[in-house]
């Protein structure tokens, strides 16, 4: 898959709430911050680059979770691996769940079947994804 | 889609958020960087350890993002390797937004001395054609097409940014450039 740029978007619930935006104002704010920076690297450098997402930024989840990509990054020596999906359109990446990794035990527990039922709704209804709320002020 | 200027502005008004996302820019880009400029070469981690004189466990870590930060030695080694330039140095925030927003695939995987130099001897026979076609075009009073004389401006210093003819060509003269 070869695409020109990559357009990151959030997933909505159905009141179109951004659910990475939820996550991000759970975290510590000094935490908060870090892990935004880091996102929004990410997000800059892909869509710029507009390569499939690959290791070391990406890890493509296989078995039971396929179709879901974890984004690697660490923040104050936590393994953060917010979830996303291609789609709903081509070069489309949609932000579906934020999530951290310990000793090889994703968090929150159960956030990759979360994140997986999203896709599914992303999928199903293009709506469901909105432009990325990491652009927006900070705060 | 682009990144939009006036939402990373808007962003980077936030003096910790500026200041963090400024500190996040080398560890996110360089390994990226690296990792392209390698594989454009189609050399694996070892090979590029061995024109660096590294271990492929070092060539590794360099292309993780989550690595401590990568010294200025490392980086010299590294643009020797690549055998490409390296800058380092402090800009205004205007810059910085502008090379955010304009970074392309070419921002990876810049071209090495060797590659550039081809492509600058065909530009500056280009130039030197087209300066021999504006003079010959002044003899007769022509416009002559400078586009392409701007476009290598850059690159060769032979080539003048002021328009050199600015009558009107007589009917039938075709002296554009390339």
């Amino acid at each position: 898959m070869i695409v020109m740029s990559w357009t990151f978007l959030d997933y909505v619930d159905a009141s179109g709430s951004s659910q990475i935006a939820t996550w991000l104002a759970d975290l510590p704010p000094s935490t908060r911050l870090k892990v935004r920076s880091k996102l929004l690297w990410v997000i800059v450098n892909h869509t710029a680059l507009g390569q499939p997402l690959s290791p070391p930024f990406f890890e493509a989840l296989s078995g039971s979770h396929s179709g879901l990509i974890a984004i690697r990054f660490q923040v104050l020596g936590v393994a953060y691996r917010p979830l996303c999906c291609y789609g709903p359109r081509t070069g489309d990446v949609t932000l579906l769940a934020g999530a951290t990794e310990h000793n090889y035990h994703y968090r929150p527990p159960g956030v990759r079947d979360t994140a997986l039922a999203r896709r599914a709704e992303v999928r199903a209804d293009g709506k469901r994804a909105m432009p990325t709320c990491l652009f927006e002020e900070t705060n | 889609m682009p990144i939009r200027r006036d939402q990373l502005v808007n962003l980077l008004k936030n003096r910790d958020f500026r200041a963090q996302f400024v500190s996040d820019q080398p560890n996110e880009f360089l390994p990226l960087q690296i990792k392209r400029l390698r594989e454009r070469r189609g050399w694996t981690q070892a090979e590029l350890g061995q024109v660096a004189g590294m271990q492929q466990e070092r060539i590794s870590v360099l292309e993780n993002p989550d690595n401590k930060g990568i010294n200025l030695g490392t980086l010299k080694r590294l643009a020797r390797a690549f055998d490409v330039g390296l800058i380092v140095h402090f800009v205004p925030f205007s810059e910085f937004v502008d090379w955010v927003c304009t970074l392309s695939p070419g921002s990876f995987e810049p071209a090495s001395f060797d590659e550039e130099v081809s492509s600058w001897s065909y530009r500056g026979e280009q130039a030197q054609f087209d300066e021999t076609a504006l003079i010959a075009a002044s003899r007769y009073g022509a416009t002559a097409n400078i586009i392409d004389i701007t476009a290598h401006k850059s690159m060769d210093w032979r080539v003048t940014e002021e328009p050199l003819i600015t009558s009107a060509a007589p009917k039938g003269a075709h002296y554009a450039s390339a």
